[in-house]
């Protein structure tokens, strides 16, 4: 994969230096083992945006 | 098995010398990540999605450690010249021997330079809090054993009931005291962020926001982990838990009551 760009603060108040590509790279774990070439098929990635985003997360329970 | 966005060690490229910025999410039940990223340096801008105000550099053979929860953002700058024009790849890893992902290195990029911590100061997300003016101190004791309900688990005695709540002062500084009966937990607290010290990657201490963090085994009441607080602006109901998934089900949570 490579790096996109997602402007999610105000673009204006960044340095020059932070205009720059991004990944969100969300690293999950399951308790198997590698043994299929589909695992990778199997797996929802589950609101990307709203984990790795900080604060306003609701109560889950 | 660790996954990345769903896929078993996934391929990033980067071009020769460009620098990325990656948004580290550990989305795991309940292990921790001790990331390393081969020969390169992760300059670290944000934790829990709150700009730290400088560059955190964590260079290469020293981990970035990432609670259950946790998030950093890191750039990684790629090397601009390599040997033949080819820059081998590197791995990705977790706890030092699991690969996670590799990193292959295209030509074409334009080098770009990371920020400098002038640059960032500016985007430090919160000021930092004056301790000396704590208002009031919550305890927060997190145990596996000896609730009130039977085989669940458990803060300050009490298993999660949405009935029982701790009221906070809204617009006071608030210290949190933190510790755990037992094994590691991981304090995660909804809405607002706490003020604390880490070890940053020069061996110093180092101020830092977060909203999720280690309370480790061998924090006891007399040698609590703290944490501070000022709830500003926004009252209402909102949960702190431990973001170990597991012990979140078994009711490591309580709830809050900001007014």
């Amino acid at each position: 994969m490579e790096g996109t760009l997602i402007v999610d603060d105000d673009p204006a108040q960044l340095p020059d230096a932070l205009k720059v590509k991004e990944n969100i790279l969300v690293v999950q774990y399951v308790p198997i083992q590698a043994t299929t070439s589909t695992v990778d098929e199997k797996i929802t990635v589950p609101s990307i945006r709203s984990a790795a985003s900080g604060n306003g997360k609701t109560a889950n329970r | 098995m660790t996954l990345i966005n769903g896929q078993v060690t996934p391929k990033i490229t980067l071009h020769q010398g460009e620098v990325l910025r990656w948004r580290l999410v550990n989305a795991t039940p309940f292990r921790t990540l001790n990331l390393k990223l081969g020969t390169l340096a992760l300059n670290e801008i944000a934790v829990d999605g709150m700009y730290l105000g400088t560059v955190d550099i964590w260079p290469a053979g020293k981990a970035l450690t990432l609670q259950p929860g946790n998030r950093s953002d890191v750039l990684v700058q790629a090397p601009a010249n390599c040997s033949n024009n080819q820059c081998p790849p590197i791995n990705l890893t977790n706890n030092d021997n699991e690969v996670i992902a590799t990193v292959e290195f295209v030509a074409g990029g334009n080098p770009m330079p990371l920020p400098t911590s002038a640059e960032m100061a500016p985007l430090k997300t919160w000021n930092n809090i004056d301790t000396s003016l704590v208002y009031t101190s919550e305890p927060a004791q997190f145990q596996e054993e000896n609730c009130n309900v039977q085989d669940d688990m458990c803060i300050n005695g009490i298993t999660f009931n949405a009935d029982t709540v701790t009221k906070l002062p809204l617009n006071k500084t608030q210290l949190w005291n933190l510790w755990t009966l037992d094994k590691d937990h991981v304090f995660h607290i909804h809405v607002n962020p706490f003020q604390t010290v880490r070890t940053g990657p020069d061996g110093g201490q180092e101020t830092v926001w977060m909203d999720t963090m280690l309370v480790p085994k061998g924090s006891t009441q007399d040698k609590p982990v703290q944490a501070w607080t000022t709830y500003e602006n926004i009252p209402g109901k909102a949960v702190f838990h431990c973001h170990i998934l597991p012990h979140e089900d078994d009711g490591m949570m309580h709830a809050i009551q900001i007014e």
